[in-house]
C-alpha cells in the first residue's frame, strides 16, 4: 500500500499494462503532452508509436482503435473531454459496442475509451457535461466511473485487460486533486460490477459515483453530527450495475437517495426509482426516493452558474433530509 | 500480359456467382420468403471478382455493402452467407448480423449499416499490422456515396501520415442510393479518388468492368502497399443495373444510362474476351452458369429447411461476461 493521487493512480494503471503487454498503445489528441497530464511523457518509454497523437477527430480516433482491436491489439483511445465522444457516438454506440453481437462472438474488441469527464471549471457546455447517462442504454458497452485512487488504478487495469470495450470516466477534479489515498501495490485489479460501500450506515442509502461519492461523503458526515447514519454505495462500474449490493442496502435502510453529476432526466436515478419499483424491490421503500441531479439544461459557462447547475453534499443533504422528515402512511 | 488461363476462368466464375446470388436474394425477397433487405452489386462484379482475387487469405478486407461478391472471392462458405441473409442458424453470424456480415475465418471484417464506418477502422487494422511487422495488406471498399462521408479524409490523412498498407477500392457505380451521383459533388470535379491527391496517395482512376484490368491493377496496389510504400487508391467506374435495394422505386434512373451501360455489362463482356482467346466456349459458359444457379438454388433450399435464428441465443454474445 502507497498512497497515490487519483491521477498518478491512472498514469500507474497505464504503464503497468504496456509494460506488460506489447498489444496495448495509446492514442489520442495531443497525449503526449496530456492536457491533464496522464499520459505526459509515456512516449519517453514507450515510443511515439504506443503514444500516438492523432488529428481532431473523434469518431475516426475511435475508428482507428476499433480496427486495430479487430486485429487483437488492445488500444486505449483518449477524448479529450467526454463531451467530445459525442462526436464519437456512431463508433461508440453503433460499432464498437455491437460488432462482438453482429458477429456472435467472431470478434471481440478490447478496446478502452478514456475520458476526462465532469464539470467544476467554468469550461461551460461542450468542457464540463456528464456524458455518461448519454451512453448508458448502449447495449454491450461497460461504463467505469472512479472516485478513488485504488478504484482508478484498479478499473483501469481491469478495462485494459478486458475482452470488452470499456468507456472509462476520469473527473476532472477528482485528476487535479492533491489528496492521496491508499493503492494496493501490484497487480491491483477491480473487477467491474461490484459496488463498494464506502462508508455503512442504517437510515439512507445514498448511490453514488465519480465525483459525487466525496458530496456524498461530506453530506454523510455533516449529517452524523445530526445523529442521521447515512450508508454510502459506490457502484463503481454503472454497466454492470451492481443492484444486488445497492437494494441490500435499501434492505437495511429502506430509503434511496442517487446523486449523480450528469441530468436528472433518463439518468442513473431514474434507473434505480425504477428498479426500485419492480418486483420484491416494491417492498423496500419506506418514503419516496430522491434524486438529486442536474436540470436538464446546457452546463452554463460561469462558475456563479455552473455551481448553481451542479449536485452537490448541501443538495444531497436537503434530499435526505426530505426523505428522513416523509411521514406517510403505507 | 495475358493472366494465367485457371485465374480466367475464375474470375468469371466469381463474377456469375456473385450476380445470380443477388437475383436469387432478390427473388426470395419478391416471393416473401426472405425478411430484411438486398443491395445488389448487378453490373459491379468485375470489381469484387477482381480485387478479391488478388487478395491472398491473410490479408484483411473491409467489404462493401453492396453485393456479396467481395465475401464469395474470399472464400465465405455459399451455404453459410445464404442462410444468414435468410436468418437461418446456419448462417455465419447464427442469423443475427444478417446484412452485416463478418467472416473472421475469411479476414473479411464486416460491414457496418453506417455507411463510411469502416473506413477508418481499416487504418486501425493497417496499423495494427504494421506495428507487429507483417506483410499484411488491409483494403477497404467504399462507393463513391459513402466517399463523401467525413472518415473518407481521416482516413487518407491518417494512412498517410503512418504510412500503413492500406488499399483504398472507391466503386463509382454512378449512383449514390436514390439519386444520380453528380449532384453530390461539385461540377466540375475531374474524378472523385483525385481527392487521394492531397495526401499523396497514389490514385487512379480505372474501367470497373474489365475484370481483368481490376485484378492487374489491384494486385499492384497491393503489392505497393505490402512492400511498405503506404496507402493507396483505385478509383472503379462502372454502373449499377439496380436499384438501391430491393424496395428501390427506381424512378429517378435514366433509362437511356442503363441501357448504354448495359452494352458494357462486365459478364458478357469478359464471356466475349475468353471465348476470342479459347478459354471458354459457348458450352463451358453455360455451364458456368448452370453450376452457379445450382450452387445458389442449393444454397437457399438448405436455408429455407434449416430453423430460423432462435429467440434462445438472443443474448447470447453481447459481452464476454454475458448479459450486461
Amino acid at each position: 500500500m502507497a498512497p497515490v493521487k487519483y491521477m498518478d493512480a491512472l498514469t500507474q494503471a497505464l504503464t503497468e499494462e504496456m509494460r506488460r503487454d506489447d498489444r496495448v498503445f495509446l492514442l489520442g489528441e495531443d497525449i503526449r503532452v496530456s492536457n491533464l497530464g496522464i499520459t505526459a511523457g509515456l512516449v519517453e518509454e514507450f515510443g511515439p508509436e504506443r503514444v500516438a497523437d492523432t488529428p481532431i477527430h473523434e469518431n475516426a480516433l475511435v475508428g482507428v482503435a476499433m480496427g486495430a482491436a479487430l486485429e487483437g491489439m488492445r488500444p486505449v483511445v483518449e477524448i479529450m473531454f467526454s463531451d467530445f465522444a459525442l462526436l464519437a457516438a456512431d463508433q461508440i454506440v453503433n460499432q464498437v459496442a455491437q460488432w462482438r453481437y453482429m458477429t456472435q462472438g467472431q470478434y471481440e474488441v478490447p478496446l478502452v475509451i478514456r475520458m476526462p469527464t465532469g464539470g467544476g471549471f467554468a469550461y461551460g457546455m461542450h468542457h464540463s457535461q456528464s456524458t455518461e447517462t448519454h451512453f448508458f442504454q448502449t447495449p454491450g458497452l461497460p461504463i467505469a466511473m472512479p472516485s478513488t485512487p485504488a478504484d482508478a488504478k484498479g478499473l483501469l487495469k481491469t478495462a485494459i485487460r478486458s475482452n470488452d470495450p470499456v468507456l472509462f470516466l476520469e473527473h476532472m477534479l477528482l485528476c487535479l486533486q492533491n489528496e492521496e489515498s491508499e493503492v494496493p501495490d501490484g497487480d491491483h485489479l477491480v473487477p467491474f460490477g461490484e459496488a463498494a460501500v464506502r462508508r455503512e450506515g442504517r437510515d439512507v442509502t445514498v448511490v453514488a459515483f465519480g465525483a459525487m461519492v466525496n458530496q456524498a461523503l461530506i453530506a454523510a458526515d455533516a449529517l452524523e453530527e445530526r445523529g442521521v447514519s447515512v450508508e454510502v454505495v459506490d457502484p463503481r462500474t454503472i454497466v454492470p450495475l451492481d443492484a444486488d449490493t445497492i437494494f441490500a442496502s435499501v434492505a437495511k435502510t429502506n430509503r434511496l437517495v442517487v446523486i449523480e453529476e450528469s441530468r436528472i432526466r433518463g439518468g442513473l436515478g431514474a434507473e434505480l426509482a425504477a428498479q426500485a419499483a419492480t418486483g420484491d424491490n416494491f417492498f423496500l421503500l419506506d418514503a419516496p426516493i430522491e434524486r438529486v441531479a442536474a436540470p436538464n439544461i446546457p452546463v452554463p459557462c460561469t462558475s456563479q452558474l455552473e455551481q448553481a447547475y451542479l449536485p452537490d453534499a448541501a443538495t444531497l443533504i436537503e434530499a435526505i433530509d426530505r426523505t428522513l422528515a416523509y411521514r406517510g402512511s403505507f | 500480359m495475358i493472366i494465367d488461363q485457371d485465374l480466367q476462368i475464375a474470375l468469371h466464375r466469381e463474377m456469375v456467382r456473385a450476380r445470380v446470388l443477388d437475383e436469387g436474394h432478390m427473388r426470395m425477397i419478391r416471393q416473401g420468403r426472405c425478411e430484411s433487405m438486398s443491395h445488389p452489386a448487378t453490373g459491379q462484379e468485375a470489381i469484387s471478382a477482381g480485387i478479391t482475387a488478388a487478395l491472398q487469405p491473410e490479408d484483411i478486407l473491409y467489404p462493401t455493402f453492396r453485393g456479396y461478391g467481395d465475401y464469395l472471392g474470399r472464400g465465405t462458405d455459399m451455404k453459410a452467407l445464404v442462410a444468414e441473409l435468410m436468418g437461418r442458424r446456419g448462417g455465419i453470424n447464427r442469423g443475427v448480423g444478417g446484412i452485416h456480415l463478418g467472416d473472421r475465418e475469411h479476414n473479411t471484417h464486416g460491414v457496418s449499416g453506417c455507411l463510411g464506418a469502416n473506413l477508418t477502422m481499416a487504418v486501425g487494422s493497417a496499423q495494427a499490422v504494421k506495428m507487429r511487422d507483417e506483410r499484411r495488406v488491409v483494403m477497404v471498399h467504399v462507393g463513391e456515396g459513402a466517399f463523401n462521408t467525413p472518415d473518407s479524409h481521416a482516413m487518407m490523412n491518417m494512412a498517410a501520415i503512418w504510412n500503413v498498407p492500406l488499399v483504398i477500392i472507391v466503386t463509382n457505380n454512378q449512383f449514390v442510393e436514390f439519386s444520380y451521383h453528380d449532384i453530390h459533388f461539385p461540377p466540375n470535379a475531374e474524378g472523385i479518388g483525385t481527392r487521394a491527391g492531397y495526401y499523396r496517395i497514389p490514385n487512379k482512376c480505372l474501367d470497373g468492368n474489365d475484370v481483368e484490368l481490376v485484378y492487374r491493377e489491384a494486385r499492384d496496389a497491393i503489392e505497393w502497399a505490402r512492400d511498405g510504400k503506404g496507402p493507396v487508391l483505385l478509383e472503379l467506374v462502372t454502373c449499377r443495373i439496380a436499384g438501391h435495394f430491393d424496395a428501390d422505386p427506381l424512378d429517378y434512373i435514366d433509362g437511356e444510362l442503363i441501357e448504354e451501360w448495359k452494352q458494357k455489362d462486365p459478364v458478357s463482356r469478359y464471356e466475349a474476351v475468353l471465348v476470342r482467346r479459347g478459354t471458354m466456349d459457348q458450352d463451358s459458359i453455360e455451364a458456368a452458369h448452370r453450376a452457379a444457379r445450382a450452387e445458389v438454388d442449393e444454397a437457399f433450399k438448405l436455408a429455407l429447411e434449416d430453423e430460423p435464428a432462435s429467440a434462445g441465443y438472443l443474448l447470447e454474445h453481447l459481452a464476454e461476461t454475458g448479459v450486461l
